[in-house]
């Protein structure tokens, strides 16, 4: 086993390691300790992926400090919101850690804090006004006083993939007339992906406020699903007749709705 | 063969006066374009059977990016087919006996060689990733290079002569701006890489890298046409270079073959070059902007080559390796706009026209001196 983890102290030891994890699991956390130690952040981010796919729980606080370490190299930060969003517990100090994530100067490290947001918490957990700050800034409170949202004026975050992320985050943790503004603000973004995304959470979160059910429905019906991403049909409209269908059943799954949302990190041709 | 026919049997004072239409270099360049365009709309549809019945279909790897799956079992290896087509045509139409003709082909079996070589492994393996290792295919690469520069700086074998042979020109400039002598071997190794990988990495969407290739050649085309001719070079002030005008009807049969391909390679695919046309096409490209002494408008032609390059290398070195993250969404740049929700037909439609823009600046780097 020393041997082994010797042998892991560089990269390619490391992603060899990482291919054909040890049997035990005693051997894989002393492989991911001496991975989490090394001076390489390449080794590291090996360390943070094998946390991930053994599920080694008893990192998870230390998975919290490196999302938020600003010296930390972007890659691992990112990894390391995924494998929270993933495996982690819907406790304070992950939210939290999260949450600050959310302001990550790097854009992947903000789009992964904002989907593992959308896998661990509930919208009782009231994590929605970051999300509303990451979109629109510290005024996110006017903006979405207003009676008319123009997305383009407003929005604060340039990376379409955030802006998507967070939309699909909102769907799922959003509350009350709020949410509902900033994702029918959403609704109109430049970028069809965000569109996509803002439309599918738009029913996530309509499903679960009935009060806006019926708006939603007209926004979702109103959507400009014209797109640049044309495979053999538009996708956003593949989108649209889903949720159209799904909306109009009066009692659309839950599930059916989240599988409606691409992976906007992994290719946008995945449905959720 | 028809320049050989021409030289043999032509005679003044009979029918066979009309053979004097094989001597000159437009009447070739247009037949051999013609000629290559027909070879590739003729063979195409059985290469493409052909390669699917042996199973030599493209074993796509998962970019993060790209829905390889729904391209996968496309025939690949069809750099054959622009090969045939170009070499094919070429070897009707070029004076064959010309160094700067044969030189060219050379790169082109040699890359061809090694791509397909490369593709064979990925299709026995079954692996987009199991080909030749980066090394082997940089030492080929290299061998190349250096098996050039010594043909082109050894005054005995070099078509060009000695003098314009290690200089460097630079477009903008009238005269050589250093005579590097023996250290362009250098020059001419590291551009020979250069150019056949930066075709390949560009090679990624249906359609994308073909045509840039075939403006590219048409640029180096309009120049080997220009060099080749005491007038028109000494008007424009470029060496003039005896026998380079021969260029300009390998460059149409290229730019013939490469139309050809993208009549089965336009979206969606019926084939995909491979590296076997990738790095061939780079390779005949980079000899023949070396032999002509372009190297720069070479990177000006194909600048959509170099972004591509650019975009892959700054993501790959910069970002990746030394910063740990991302510069682009993702690269090379292709994959970026894919990722940001733009469709693959779209953009390379939009590469093209940016790869027109770029020869259009080529072209006119020639009168701006």
């Amino acid at each position: 086993m020393l041997s082994r983890l010797r042998r892991a102290s560089g990269y390619s030891k490391a992603k060899s390691l990482l291919d054909n994890p040890p049997k035990s699991r005693e051997e894989t956390t002393k492989a991911a300790e001496s991975m989490l130690a090394s001076r390489k952040w390449q080794v590291r981010n090996v360390g943070v992926k094998l946390i991930g796919k053994a599920a080694l729980e008893e990192f998870l606080p230390r998975l919290r400090g490196m999302v938020t370490d600003r010296r930390e190299a972007g890659i691992i930060k990112r990894n390391a919101a995924e494998v929270l969003g993933a495996r982690g517990r819907r406790d304070s100090e992950t939210v939290r850690a999260l949450v600050a994530a959310l302001r990550d100067p790097y854009w992947e490290v903000r789009s992964q804090s904002a989907l593992a947001l959308w896998h661990l918490c509930r919208p009782e957990d009231g994590v929605d006004e970051p999300l509303y700050e990451l979109l629109f800034g510290s005024k996110h409170s006017e903006v979405l006083g207003r009676p008319v949202i123009y997305v383009d004026e407003y929005l604060r975050e340039k990376s379409f993939e955030v802006r998507g992320c967070a939309a699909q985050a909102l769907g799922g943790v959003g509350r009350g007339e709020r949410a509902f503004r900033a994702l029918v603000a959403l609704t109109t973004d430049d970028k069809w992906l965000v569109r996509n995304q803002a439309a599918v959470a738009l029913a996530e979160f309509a499903a679960r406020e009935r009060e806006f059910y019926r708006s939603a429905l007209g926004w979702v019906e109103r959507l400009d699903v014209v797109c640049d991403g044309s495979i053999s049909i538009f996708p956003i409209r593949e989108s649209v007749n889903h949720l159209t269908s799904l909306l109009r059943s009066g009692e659309p799954d839950q599930a059916q709705i989240r599988g409606l949302y691409l992976q906007l990190m992994a290719g946008w041709h995945r449905r959720g | 063969m028809f320049h050989l026919i021409y030289r043999l049997f032509y005679d003044p004072d009979n029918i066979l006066r009309l053979l004097r239409l094989f001597r000159y270099i437009s009447v070739r360049s247009i037949g051999a374009g013609i000629t290559a365009f027909l070879v590739c709309l003729i063979v195409g549809p059985r290469l493409i059977r052909r390669l699917k019945r042996v199973g030599a279909v493209d074993q796509a790897w998962d970019y993060g990016v790209l829905d390889v799956t729904a391209k996968r079992g496309t025939p690949t290896m069809g750099g054959i087919l622009i090969l045939i087509g170009a070499l094919g045509s070429g070897l009707l139409w070029c004076n064959v006996a010309n160094e700067f003709v044969w030189l060219c082909m050379l790169a082109g079996l040699w890359f061809g060689l090694l791509g397909s070589l490369d593709d064979l492994l990925k299709i026995r393996r079954a692996s987009g990733v199991k080909g030749l290792s980066r090394g082997v295919k940089y030492l080929a690469q290299i061998m190349f290079g250096i098996a050039i520069a010594g043909i082109y700086l050894i005054p005995d074998l070099s078509p060009v002569s000695h003098k314009i042979a290690g200089s460097l020109y630079l477009p903008f400039v009238k005269f050589p701006v250093l005579e590097l002598g023996l250290a362009y071997v250098f020059i001419i190794v590291i551009f020979t890489v250069m150019s056949s990988n930066c075709v390949n990495i560009t090679d990624g969407m249906d359609g994308l890298a073909i045509v840039p290739a075939v403006l590219t050649a048409l640029v180096l085309g309009i120049f080997a046409y220009v060099l080749g001719r005491e007038d028109y070079s000494a008007y424009l002030h470029y060496a003039y270079l005896p026998g380079a005008g021969e260029l300009t009807v390998l460059c149409s049969a290229l730019l013939g073959a490469g139309v050809g391909f993208l009549w089965f390679n336009a979206y969606p695919a019926s084939i995909f070059m491979g590296d076997a046309g990738s790095l061939a096409l780079g390779g005949m490209l980079g000899t023949m902007a070396i032999l002509i002494k372009q190297e720069v408008v070479f990177f000006i032609a194909g600048g959509v080559f170099v972004m591509e390059a650019a975009s892959s290398f700054i993501q790959d070195y910069i970002g990746l390796r030394l910063l740990g993250r991302r510069i682009f969404y993702r690269a090379p740049l292709h994959f970026s706009f894919l990722h940001r929700g733009t469709g693959e037909s779209k953009i390379a439609v939009r590469f093209w026209i940016i790869a027109a823009v770029f020869a259009a600046g080529a072209v006119a780097t020639m009168k701006l001196r």
